[in-house]
C-alpha cells in the first residue's frame, strides 16, 4: 500500500516501529484466531451444564474452573471472543461509514442540507456517552443487535463533526480547485480528492473506537441489557458470576480479564496508529 | 463575555429540543404504538388498552401530543411512572443527589489522580517514569468498569474487610465506588494532560522563562500548566458526560441508589416515561454543564473572542 516515500508508506514504517502497536496487533490476531477456532479449541460444549460440576475452582481439568451451572469458564471465554469482536467492529463501520458520508456532504455541499445535519449532530452529542446507547436499547428492546445499533448510533456524531471539520480545511486548497477547474464532477472530487486526504484522522478515531465499542457493549450486556443467557459473552459472564464472587472469583475474572486483554490490545494499535500519523492531541 | 454567555445559551436552546423531539418521538419510530408496547404480554383487554390510549392522550395527532409533553416537561412534569406509580420527577429528584455526589467523589479522584500523573509524565517524558505512567493509564482505560468494580469488592470488601459493600450513607460506602469512576475520569484525564504538557514544554515563552532564571517548579506550575490547562478544560465537560454515563454501571455494581440505578430499573421494567424522563433529565444536565465549560474556557483562555 503507497508508494515509497508516499505519507502512507511512512505511516506504516512508523507503524511497524512501534513496539506497543505490534503487540496489540499480535494479541488482536490471536484473539482472531480464537473467535474463529473456538469450537476446536474449547475442552468443552460451552452450554453444556452439569449439576454435579458447580463451581470447581480452575484446575487441570478445568483451567478457569466452573460455573454455578458446572460450564466450564475457559471453554465459554472462548466462545465469548466470537461475539466481542463483532460488537467491536460492527458498530464502528456502522458509524463510520454513515458519519464519514454525512460529514462528506455536510462540509462539501454546504446549504440547508449541511444545517440539518449539522443539527442533528449537535442533539446526538448532546447525550452523554453510553446514555444514547443505552437509551437506544432501552426503546428496541434488549437484545445484541439493538446493542450493536445503539452503540453504532452513538459514534456516528464524532464522525461527522470530525469529516466535517476536515472537508472545510481542505476544500480550498489548490488540489481540490485543480481537480474542479479540470472538470471533475462533485462525486469524484469528494471521493477522489477530498476523502483520501482527510483519512487519517478517521482511522484513528475508529481504531480507538473499537475499544470503546467493546466496552459499551459488555457494559450493557451486564447491566442486563445486552446478549440474553445462555449465550456466552463476556460481559454476560461477568454478570452471571458477579453473585458468587466471595467464594468463587474466576466465575467473573477470567471473562473480565478477557475483556481487558481484548481492549488493551485495540488501544495498543490504536496508540500506534495515531503516533505513526501523528495526531498527538488526541487522547 | 456576557454576550458570549448569552449567545451559547440561544445555541442551546434548539439543541434541547432536538433532544426532547428525539426522546418523545423515539416511541412513535417503534412498530406498534407505545401501549400496546407497554402492555405488550401483560394480556390486557382492548377496553383496556384504548381506555390507556384515551388517558394518555394517545388518540391525538403526534405533534399535539408532543407539544403537550414539552408544556408539562417546562413544568417540571414528566409523567407518571407506570411501575411505581409516582411522579417521575419526584423519583428523579429522589434519587438525584446520590449521583451528583458519587460524581462529585469521582471528579476529584478523577483531577487530582489525573493532573498529578499526567504532569509528572510530561516533565519527565521519555523516562521510565512516564512509559509505565502510560502503560497504566493504558490498562486502565482498557478496564472494563463493572469489572473494576468487582476487583475492588473483592480485595477490598471481601477479603480486608475495609469497606461495605454496597448501599448508600457513609463515606466508607462512597470510596469504592467513587473509586472506580473515579479512576476511569483519572486515565483519560492523565493522557490528556501530559500531551497538552509537553505541546506546552516546546513553546518558546517556556525558554524565556527558565532564562530568566526561574525555578523549574515555577516554570512548570506557573507557566506550563496553566497554558497546558486550556485543552484540558473543554474535556471536563466531555468527563461530566463519562462521569454520567459511568455511573450507571458503577451505581449497578455497587447496588447504591441514584439516577443510573433508576434509569438501568425503568429500561428492565419497560417504563417508558420513566425511562424518558430519566434520560431528558440527564442530558439537561450535561447541556447546560457544557455551557458553563464553553464559558469558562473564554474566561482561561484570553485568546478566544467573546464576540465571534
Amino acid at each position: 500500500m503507497g508508494a515509497p516515500g508516499s505519507p502512507t508508506a511512512l505511516a506504516l514504517a512508523r507503524l511497524r516501529r512501534s513496539r506497543a502497536a505490534l503487540v496489540g496487533l499480535t494479541l488482536l490476531f490471536l484473539l482472531v484466531a480464537v473467535a474463529a477456532l473456538a469450537p476446536l479449541l474449547a475442552p468443552y460444549d460451552p452450554l453444556a451444564m452439569q449439576g454435579d460440576s458447580a463451581l470447581l475452582p480452575p484446575s487441570a481439568a478445568h483451567l478457569f474452573g466452573t460455573d454455578q451451572f458446572g460450564r466450564d469458564v475457559f471453554s465459554r471465554t472462548l466462545h465469548g471472543a466470537r461475539l466481542s469482536l463483532p460488537a467491536g467492529v460492527l458498530p464502528v463501520a456502522f458509524a463510520l461509514v454513515l458519519g464519514v458520508g454525512l460529514g462528506l456532504v455536510a462540509g462539501y455541499a454546504g446549504g440547508w442540507l449541511r444545517t440539518i445535519i449539522m443539527r442533528l449532530t449537535d442533539v446526538l452529542l448532546a447525550f452523554p456517552v453510553l446514555l444514547l446507547a443505552l437509551f437506544i436499547v432501552a426503546m428496541l428492546g434488549p437484545d445484541f443487535s439493538h446493542v450493536m445499533l445503539g452503540v453504532g448510533i452513538s459514534f456516528i456524531p464524532n464522525y461527522v463533526r470530525l469529516t466535517y471539520g476536515s472537508v472545510l480545511s481542505v476544500k480550498e486548497q489548490e488540489y481540490v480547485l485543480a481537480a474542479r477547474a479540470y472538470g471533475c464532477g462533485p462525486a469524484r472530487i469528494v471521493l477522489g480528492h477530498i476523502l483520501p486526504n482527510i483519512l487519517s484522522p478517521v482511522v484513528v478515531l475508529a481504531a480507538l473506537n473499537v475499544a470503546w465499542a467493546i466496552l459499551t457493549g459488555a457494559s450493557l450486556s451486564f447491566l442486563g441489557l445486552g446478549v440474553q443467557p445462555p449465550t456466552p459473552e463476556w460481559g454476560m459472564m461477568v454478570k452471571e458470576g458477579r453473585g458468587y464472587l466471595r467464594n468463587y472469583w474466576w466465575v467473573s475474572t477470567c471473562p473480565g480479564l478477557a475483556i481487558m486483554v481484548t481492549v488493551w490490545g485495540v488501544n495498543l494499535l490504536g496508540d500506534g496508529l495515531r503516533d505513526a500519523l501523528d495526531y498527538r492531541l488526541m487522547p | 463575555m456576557f454576550r458570549f454567555a448569552a449567545q451559547r445559551l440561544v445555541q442551546a436552546i434548539p439543541v434541547l429540543v432536538g433532544v426532547s423531539i428525539a426522546v418523545f418521538g423515539v416511541l412513535y419510530l417503534l412498530p406498534g404504538d407505545p401501549v400496546s408496547a407497554m402492555l405488550a404480554g401483560s394480556g390486557a383487554s382492548a377496553e383496556t388498552i384504548a381506555g390507556l390510549r384515551r388517558q394518555l392522550g394517545l388518540d391525538e395527532p403526534v405533534p399535539v401530543q408532543y407539544l403537550r409533553f414539552l408544556a408539562h416537561a417546562l413544568q417540571g412534569d414528566l409523567g407518571r411512572s407506570f411501575t411505581q406509580n409516582r411522579p417521575v420527577t419526584a423519583l428523579i429528584w429522589e434519587q438525584f443527589p446520590h449521583t451528583l455526589a458519587l460524581a462529585a467523589a469521582a471528579l476529584l479522584i478523577g483531577v487530582t489522580l489525573g493532573f498529578g500523573l499526567g504532569i509528572v509524565a510530561a516533565v519527565r517524558h521519555k523516562t521510565w517514569i512516564d512509559t509505565v505512567s502510560m502503560a497504566v493509564t493504558l490498562l486502565g482505560i482498557s478496564m472494563p468498569q463493572f469489572f473494576l468494580g468487582l476487583v475492588l469488592i473483592f480485595i477490598f470488601s471481601y477479603r480486608l474487610g475495609w469497606f461495605p459493600v454496597t448501599g448508600q450513607g457513609g463515606l466508607a460506602r462512597l470510596v469504592l465506588p467513587a473509586t472506580v469512576l473515579g479512576l476511569g475520569s483519572a486515565t483519560l484525564i492523565a493522557r490528556l494532560v501530559r500531551a497538552s504538557m509537553l505541546d506546552v514544554l516546546r513553546q518558546d515563552y517556556l525558554v524565556t522563562a527558565r532564562s530568566k532564571g526561574l525555578p523549574e517548579k515555577v516554570v512548570i506550575l506557573r507557566h506550563a500548566l496553566r497554558n497546558a490547562l486550556i485543552p484540558v478544560v473543554t474535556v471536563l465537560g466531555l468527563q461530566i458526560g463519562w462521569l454520567l454515563g459511568g455511573a450507571v454501571v458503577t451505581e449497578v455494581v455497587f447496588a447504591r441508589p441514584g439516577i443510573g440505578r433508576l434509569l438501568v430499573d425503568a429500561i428492565l421494567a419497560q417504563d417508558f416515561p420513566l425511562v424518558q424522563g430519566t434520560v431528558l433529565f440527564v442530558v439537561f444536565i450535561y447541556v447546560v454543564v457544557n455551557l458553563f465549560v464553553d464559558v469558562s474556557y473564554a474566561i482561561i483562555d484570553p485568546r478566544i473572542r467573546y464576540d465571534g
